[in-house]
């Protein structure tokens, strides 16, 4: 119960920020939603169910086009183009399921890469449609006679919504039945089996899933920029995905939402070094690999550790033992 | 009374900086004017955004430490990095024109960055003024604060077509085009031009942006039996075909767009003589051009040792252009004067770096005139050779 206070001051809190946030700082803010939610989808299948992907971007193109696609061409609002964007991209999260259930480790990331790479190669050669190389401009809407797409204000609330929801549904699968078979299968699918574990319907799951979030991502993304473009959903946006998840650490959800504050931070607050802002993030993302082995949360989970809290002055202490309250996993 | 005065002074800053009280002009102070620009500084397309950010900067400083700067004003030159990632660089504008309140964009690079920003810039109505890009949308239709000043893919794919057929005399055009925003577009007005002379592609061959192997390209072109081939491709991958095709045995002649520079020499050695390609400007590094040497006085200033390349020069023009525009508005700076000053530019040349330059209400096309250069050795140097202007409006 007080747990749940605590989150609903928190997003009360959030809610709040737009008041005294402007545009630019509301944008990047929906930016690192637009990465938290990508992010938590592809914890849940590599994190969490040890199947491993660098082709996710691909996914989030879908998300993004079909968005896009469905507002220009069939006049479908947000509200529906999002989430049936993202259904199409869960969907199509089944074609990798074809090589997940024959290939493990470094032979599956392959598979997906070039899911990836054709994803952002087809794109293009429909040019009538997508706008080809160019990219296209994502059709302005209103809702409740609010101007919607490219509106920080109204484009913060509906990802504060999102993230809070899909973080809710990812929380509850990660802790139920499905959670734990995603968990068994990732340390050993041998073992998972044995125990009546199905492999094919849960890596199934764990694939549909995980384009899911990918998809709503896009679908986000696409009426926060306004613009979209085949490039930007390139090899170098997967393997992005892919650092926040190792960054803010793998197996849980803090981790990807802070792996994505991160990385969506820190190219900003660099971009006044000229010249040296790739050996600055370079050197962060090395640091944070060699001093935090299991991510940014991992680091935080070290320091809280129970014998740790103890030593801590009484006001942080008090602080720790609440937020952690009955286990933060 | 000190506390009522701070917290007075505070409200007034608060209530100047929304913008409430003082219609001032935005970026502009008693001693100093804010400009701001996006130019990617890391990633693979550094290699452009690097020296258009020094050339810029260079004549910007240069401004502000010889010239006491403009009617008075110091120049701020605010460029940041968008990574080339469009999502990046709206938040890069929007930072820009939000907390930084800029007077103009100035010295933008990229196509793409640009596109994902343009409503925003519309909507704001915000001064633009020589940004590094082939992008037609900047120039057509006019926009009254928009002022394109390098060439669009419009220009360079019409003239590249038009020299080949009607200076070259080919009666067999082949095009090998890189596929992505820029090729794409130069494809189309190259296609559309030859449609015009009644013509059609001997062949086409299109190939990836990450292609490295050119010899199955080389192959198709010279089963073409193409007199001519249209190069539309990055100056790397220009070299590569080329050379291929030298291999091959197979030597049309082959024309050009701006990403070819003297550098396709270093790249392509031999095979790379007698190339043709458009310029819109003087080489930084000819030697019998003072305006040029002044140029690179002024460059070694600010960054020693760095050898001055054709990127660095336009964006030193473009900043030129900028300067000029400003001194010209008047020591009332606003944007409206800055605009009407711009609008009122007649046949400028930078000193004769670039062809000239006339602006009107109704006309932000900037350059019209290509240079067309070829590359020769001469008396054993290696030179890119003046041999023709070239204006595709006056060819048809």
């Amino acid at each position: 119960m007080k747990r749940a206070i605590f989150w609903t001051v928190v997003v009360a809190l959030l809610a709040l920020l737009p008041l005294v946030l402007r545009s630019y700082n509301l944008y990047l803010l929906n930016l690192a939603a637009v990465k938290i939610i990508a992010a938590i989808g592809l914890a849940l299948l590599t994190g969490f169910t040890g199947q491993l992907s660098i082709g996710h971007a691909g996914f989030l193109a879908i998300g993004a086009y079909g968005t896009a696609l469905l507002a220009q061409y069939a006049g479908l609002p947000f509200w529906v183009g999002i989430p049936v964007a993202g259904l199409l991209s869960g969907l199509a999260g089944f074609i990798l399921l074809v090589p997940a259930l024959r290939l493990t480790a470094i032979y599956l990331a392959i598979a997906t890469l070039a899911f990836g790479t054709a994803v952002v190669e087809a794109l293009p050669r429909w040019a009538s449609v997508t706008g080809g190389y160019q990219g296209m401009s994502v059709p302005r809407e209103s809702f409740l006679g609010v101007t919607v797409t490219r509106n920080d204000v109204a484009m913060f609330y509906l990802a504060l919504v999102m993230v809070v929801v899909l973080l809710w549904v990812a929380r509850n699968i990660v802790r139920s039945r499905v959670g734990r078979a995603f968990v068994a299968i990732r340390d050993k699918s041998a073992a998972a089996q044995a125990c009546g574990v199905s492999l094919a319907k849960y890596k199934a799951l764990a694939f549909f899933l995980s384009a899911l979030y990918a998809g709503l991502a896009g679908g986000l993304y696409a009426h926060v920029v306004g613009y979209i473009s085949p490039a930007e959903f390139g090899l170098g946006k997967s393997i992005d995905l892919f650092i926040m998840i190792a960054l803010g650490g793998m197996a849980s959800l803090p981790g990807p939402v802070l792996g994505a504050l991160f990385l969506t931070y820190l190219p900003h607050w660099l971009s006044g070094f000229r010249g040296l802002q790739s050996i600055i993030y370079g050197s962060a993302l090395i640091g944070v690999v060699i001093f935090m082995p299991f991510g940014i949360w991992g680091f935080v989970r070290k320091w809280t550790a129970p014998d740790k809290v103890q030593s801590l002055p009484w006001p942080l202490r008090a602080a720790v033992e609440f937020v952690r309250g009955g286990g933060g996993r | 009374m000190k506390r009522i005065l701070a917290v007075a002074m505070a409200a007034a800053c608060v209530v100047g900086a929304s913008g409430g009280l003082f219609a001032q002009t935005p970026g502009v102070t008693d001693t100093t004017i804010k400009l701001g620009s996006f130019i990617v500084q890391s990633g693979p397309v550094a290699f452009i955004g690097v020296p258009v950010m020094r050339g810029a900067q260079a004549w910007y400083n240069y401004v502000n430490d010889e010239l006491g700067g403009i009617h008075g004003r110091k120049i701020e030159f605010l460029a940041l990095d968008d990574g080339f990632n469009p999502a990046n660089t709206v938040a890069v504008m929007k930072r820009l024109v939000e907390q930084e309140n800029i007077f103009a964009l100035v010295n933008p690079l990229g196509t793409i960055g640009m596109a994902a920003v343009w409503t925003y810039i519309l909507e704001n109505k915000l001064p633009v003024v020589s940004p590094h890009m082939n992008w037609l949308t900047l120039a057509s239709p006019t926009v009254p604060h928009v002022f394109a000043l390098q060439p669009n893919n419009e220009s360079f794919g019409r003239a590249a077509a038009q020299y080949a057929v009607k200076e070259l005399g080919a009666k067999r055009v082949a095009i090998a085009v890189v596929e992505d925003a820029m090729g794409t577009e130069l494809l189309n007005f190259a296609l559309d031009e030859l449609k015009l002379q009644g013509m059609q592609p001997v062949a086409v061959i299109k190939y990836p942006g990450t292609e490295t192997s050119f010899s199955a390209y080389a192959l198709t072109l010279r089963q073409s039996r193409a007199e001519a081939v249209l190069l539309f491709s990055y100056v790397s991958d220009a070299a590569k075909l080329i050379v291929e095709c030298d291999l091959l045995g197979f030597k049309p002649k082959f024309v050009g767009i701006n990403t070819i520079t003297l550098q396709l020499y270093d790249l392509a050695g031999e095979a790379a003589e007698g190339v043709i390609f458009p310029g819109f400007g003087t080489d930084p590094q000819d030697p019998t051009s003072e305006a040029a040497a002044a140029m690179r006085a002024v460059y070694a200033r600010y960054y020693p040792g760095e050898l001055m390349n054709a990127y660095a020069m336009i964006a030193y023009v473009g900043a030129q252009m900028v300067t000029k525009a400003l001194m010209d508005a008047g020591p009332n700076l606003t944007r409206e004067a800055f605009i009407a000053a711009l609008d009122a530019f007649t046949d400028w040349d930078a000193d004769g770096m670039i062809p000239p330059v006339t602006y009107r209400p109704d006309d932000h096309y900037g350059i019209k005139t290509l240079w067309m250069n070829q590359l020769k050795t001469v008396n054993g140097v290696r030179t890119a050779e003046f041999i023709a202007e070239w204006d595709w409006t006056k060819h048809r």
